[in-house]
């Protein structure tokens, strides 16, 4: 009787989506948070399986329960809104920024959110730096303006009335992105899955345009993470229930001598 | 006075069997595509007796000597679909399975959370690549459109049709590590399949029906301590049988 190990396994899935569909929840509100899905499959253990029952077509058949396949990140875009703050940048479309940590590593965010340091550069409250097509952070002239264009391209505005552009923006990509790993603070590192990053300017070969001004919110569908949690919570009842069972079978066996 | 307990421990035995059925159904309700599992109790001695004349030997008369699985079967029943909005999340609406390349050789499913590898390749979320009209095909990005009837449209080109094959008796199909079906000599060989639908950024989920997997669940419990209680009964009366009917 497998059934124990077998509920157990339920019991597990169940967390499992419980530990995920919280860790969406709780990012309902995080700049450009991508959520996270977790992907079940039906397991026979071949270690697991003894010659069982046969089946209609003559052939062993017995499961050994549900295992997690794995965890995707789940990419869509979510919705762009105004924030009005000058530094504030969004993509409308596919695609991220380019940023280095302070260590030098490039990482890849869609989280806009960026201030005007006291050296003029770009940076995220992550204290990521926003890297041009050239691959350096981007530096503001004292006492000018930052203005970004649609097609990525930034201006310093002047007092009197003069513009200067000092960088391009560029737009990386990846062929897979679901394979990319999450860093924190919605930015994101390329792996061998992703593919490396494929850099190219706002508007171009399906990339999103830059938005000066906006934020993008975080593509956590609350209701329907919700209901994917009530499901998550009866799926652990359920399965809870199964593992009593076997339990309560268990001990009948035990006590056959009468 | 003997066949009685092995009456009383075969209904223990296919009671344990259904529990466990049961168990792998509930354990399978956040897989995607998932088909449930269905067990047929026959009579034991009928089962052994077609076993035996399979293998040689000479049919004879009917015994009835308690319950056996007789056969695991797949309830193939259509399961609701969930919607997602990810690209890549297909559901099939019809009998239809996709068509996938696992290590050893192709397989069929219902779960259609697919993904591009790192080669944008066409794959399932365990990286098995998916069957096309174009066999496995790459995409430069996941940003397509997948028509009902399976055309995968991206930038505005139709660049293949994905697979959906049917089977006569999809029941029947055998079950492999991971949700797959392989076919086999009952389920019949796989036919290409134009009435199913393909529906986009919806996922299938799995087709277990909850509040009957507890009944059966409840009802295997009551059977399994029934026929614990026959078997003890049979027990004492072998016991008074054997220790106190010559005594004088």
């Amino acid at each position: 009787m497998q059934s124990l190990w077998i509920g157990a396994s339920g019991m597990t899935a169940g967390q499992r989506q419980l530990d995920v569909s919280a860790h969406n929840l709780a990012n309902v509100n995080t700049i450009a948070f991508r959520r996270q899905r977790a992907i079940f499959r039906d397991d026979q253990s071949p270690w697991l399986q003894r010659p069982a029952w046969p089946t209609a077509a003559g052939l062993p058949e017995s499961g050994t329960g549900v295992r997690h396949a794995a965890t995707l990140t789940d990419h869509h875009v979510g919705a762009i809104e105004p924030s009005d703050r000058p530094s504030d940048l969004a993509l409308a479309g596919p695609g991220f920024f380019v940023v280095e940590t302070p260590d030098g590593e490039r990482l890849y965010t869609r989280n806009g959110a960026f201030m005007v340091d006291a050296e003029g550069r770009l940076v995220n409250d992550q204290g990521h730096f926003l890297l041009d097509d050239d691959g350096d952070p981007i530096d503001l002239p004292r006492g000018a303006t930052l203005r970004v264009q649609q097609d990525g391209s930034v201006w310093a505005e002047f007092a009197d009335g003069n513009r200067r552009r000092i960088a391009d923006l560029a737009v990386a990509t990846f062929i897979n992105p679901a394979g990319l790993m999450p860093r924190g603070g919605s930015a994101f590192a390329a792996t061998a899955a992703s593919g490396p990053a494929d850099l190219g300017r706002p508007g171009r070969a399906g990339r999103g345009l830059v938005r000066q001004g906006y934020l993008e919110r975080s593509n956590v569908d609350l209701a329907a993470e919700m209901v994917t949690m009530l499901l998550a919570q009866r799926a652990f009842s359920f399965n809870a229930r199964v593992v009593q069972t076997s339990d309560e079978m268990f001990a009948l066996a035990n006590h056959l001598p009468s | 006075m003997l066949r009685g307990m092995y009456v009383a421990a075969s209904g223990m035995l296919s009671a344990a069997a259904r529990h466990e059925v049961n168990s792998v159904n509930l354990a399978n309700l956040q897989t995607p595509g998932y088909k449930a599992r269905q067990v047929a109790l026959g009579t034991f001695f009928e089962y052994m007796m077609r076993a035996n004349a399979a293998h040689g030997g000479s049919p004879v008369g009917p015994v009835a000597s308690g319950p056996a699985v007789a056969a695991s079967v797949a309830d193939m029943r259509q399961g609701s679909l969930q919607q997602t909005q990810r690209p890549l999340d297909l559901a099939v609406q019809g009998p239809g399975f996709f068509m996938i390349q696992t290590g050893d050789g192709v397989a069929y499913t219902r779960a259609g959370d697919l993904r591009l590898n790192d080669d944008g390749l066409l794959v399932t979320a365990e990286g098995y690549p998916v069957w096309t009209d174009a066999g496995f095909i790459r995409l430069p990005h996941d940003r397509v459109t997948v028509t009902p009837q399976g055309a995968v449209i991206v930038d505005g080109n139709t660049v293949a049709r994905i697979r959906l094959v049917r089977f006569a008796e999809p029941e029947r199909l055998t079950r492999a590590d991971g949700g797959y079906f392989l076919a086999n000599a009952w389920s019949g060989a796989p036919q290409d399949d134009d009435e199913s639908l393909i529906v986009q950024g919806m996922l299938e989920t799995a087709n277990v029906e909850t509040d009957a997997a507890m009944v059966d669940m409840l009802h295997a419990l009551r059977v399994y301590e029934a026929s614990q209680q026959a078997l003890r009964v049979q027990d004492a009366l072998l016991g008074l049988a054997a220790n106190d009917l010559a005594r004088f």
